[in-house]
């Protein structure tokens, strides 16, 4: 046990006997890993997105811009009590001015309207839609939404679904040879990486086996190095991941998307570390039998 | 200790070594001798595994050579220590470092190491030069402690490869003095030299020749003549 601890350090110690190497190495790493984990958090949120919007449809409820505020609250009061709505999101003129304003970026100063707001109340009703003949339903609601008082317009798109399972069917099939593509080239990386260390230890690596090493003594320091810097390289590029997260996290969330962005679940984070880990191991493996 | 039948080694076409047969007992001391490029090294190193057996039957040890998996021969390493010509030392390392090597890879208690590594520096007279660096010291020095990494494990054999080639006669005599120290304590050992002045040193051993491949006996008289 004693020996395997030693090992054990001394794999990651020897990496730091060549401090650039190591250093380029787990820089290809992590912008690799980053490239890698930021196309899975892309296709994690569109699955998010299909599975909450899946078989729902949204209407947009627009009121006439004149009508007194008072008077559109009883109406969105009722709203959630309709058949078939799961959720609603009502704005008032100077929240949809908010709303607009922050769709601007902040690069269109409209605080000095604010009070006097010309944008009309509006709701975002969302709505189950029935298995069977869902087109001649949407039309019912759109009526009776239509029919409530002071409405001026509702609008739903139909093909909102339909748009966002071709998407997710695109990033799937382009998931695994990404995914493949990227592992790859983490494997060789690693493998030159500690080929190089091979090479540069050679004599040193020649003096262990006349003095008796085995070979798993020899060899298991040089996969500890190939897992510290994969999992090293994975550590690094989930940390830029989450900068990136943070950054584009309310991005999306403005009409008509509404989409906030989640971080990869903890599983798929583990999963890239171990992923990593495993591929370091391996490629030093191979480099050790070549 | 070692039987060998009919070795034949050749690299290429060149052939280095032709139809040895050589037997050598537990606790002897035997010369290697011959000239430069006479198969000595290639000899040593096919004893110690380094080399694969071509043709012929190499038993040393109790390992036979014909049939031990590249991933076994530690195990042969650990009975047969090598005194190498060029030392093969870590140079960058410390005396101590060096020295405690092969009983680091053999996994034994570092309180261990620590007692038979001093006793080992102590009897070559490195002790005072335990924590400097190898790449510090001279040629004497650096062959010493090449001794004293091959000799603290108590190997069941030691082969030497010219392990006075660098020294100067004083030194050399001095090396030969340690070699029959560990002799006596029941190490076998095996000097390649094309030294004849060491192998004086050391009256009644026996004398194996190597010359074109081939290899012949003798033994020191002693007077010191072959």
């Amino acid at each position: 046990m004693n020996v395997f601890f030693q090992l054990l350090g001394q794999g990651i110690r020897d990496l730091f006997r060549a401090p650039w190497s190591l250093c380029m190495t787990i820089a290809a790493i992590t912008l690799v890993s980053f490239l890698g984990g930021a196309f899975l958090m892309l296709v994690h949120n569109l699955d998010l997105q299909i599975g909450a919007r899946q078989g729902n449809v949204q209407f947009q409820v627009f009121w006439d811009a004149q009508v007194k505020p008072e008077e559109v609250r009883d109406v969105w009061a009722g709203l959630s009590a309709m058949e078939g709505v799961v959720n609603v999101r009502t704005f008032t003129p100077d929240q949809a001015l908010g709303v607009l304003a922050e769709s601007f970026q902040k690069s269109v100063d409209l605080e000095w309207m604010k009070g006097r707001s010309p944008l009309p109340p509006t709701a975002l009703v969302e709505c189950e839609l029935p298995a069977e003949d869902g087109k001649k339903w949407a039309a019912a609601m759109v009526e009776r939404l239509q029919s409530l008082p002071r409405v001026e317009k509702v609008t739903f798109n139909p093909l909102q679904v339909d748009l966002l399972t071709s998407w997710v069917g695109l990033t799937r099939m382009a998931f695994w040879p990404v995914t493949g593509f990227l592992l790859v080239v983490v494997a060789l990386v690693v493998g030159n990486t500690i080929k190089l260390a091979l090479l540069a230890r050679r004599e040193e690596l020649e003096i262990l086996r006349f003095v008796g090493a085995s070979r798993a003594y020899i060899q298991f320091p040089l996969l500890v190095g190939g897992a510290f810097q994969g999992i090293l390289g994975a550590g690094l590029a989930l940390g830029l991941l989450k900068l990136l997260h943070n950054g584009i996290e309310e991005m999306f969330n403005v009409p008509p998307l509404w989409m906030n962005i989640s971080f990869i679940p903890p599983m798929y984070s583990l999963a890239i570390v171990a992923i990593l880990a495993a591929v370091g191991v391996l490629s030093s493996l191979v480099a050790l039998r070549n | 200790m070692i039987t060998i039948s009919k070795l034949t080694y050749s690299f290429g076409r060149q052939l280095a070594l032709k139809d040895v047969n050589f037997c050598m007992k537990q606790g002897e001391f035997v010369f290697l001798c011959g000239p430069s490029g006479a198969g000595k090294t290639t000899f040593m190193r096919i004893l110690h595994g380094a080399l694969p057996v071509q043709r012929g039957k190499v038993d040393v040890a109790g390992y036979d050579l014909n049939t031990l998996p590249e991933g076994r021969k530690h195990l042969l390493r650990r009975d047969v220590s090598v005194v190498f010509q060029d030392f093969k030392i870590l140079t960058n390392q410390t005396v101590f470092a060096n020295v405690a090597l092969p009983l680091k890879v053999r996994g034994i208690a570092r309180h261990i190491i620590e007692k038979r590594v001093r006793a080992v520096l102590r009897s070559l007279h490195l002790d005072q030069k335990a924590l400097s660096l190898c790449e510090e010291l001279s040629g004497g020095e650096q062959q010493r402690v090449a001794v004293a990494r091959a000799v603290v494990v108590k190997p069941k054999l030691l082969l030497a490869d010219e392990p006075t080639g660098n020294l100067d006669h004083e030194l050399s005599m001095r090396m030969m003095d340690i070699f029959q120290q560990f002799h006596k304590f029941g190490t076998s050992i095996m000097i390649a030299t094309h030294n004849r002045e060491i192998m004086e040193r050391m009256a009644g051993a026996r004398v194996v020749t190597l010359h074109d491949g081939t290899m012949h006996e003798g033994c020191v008289e002693p007077g010191g003549d072959l």
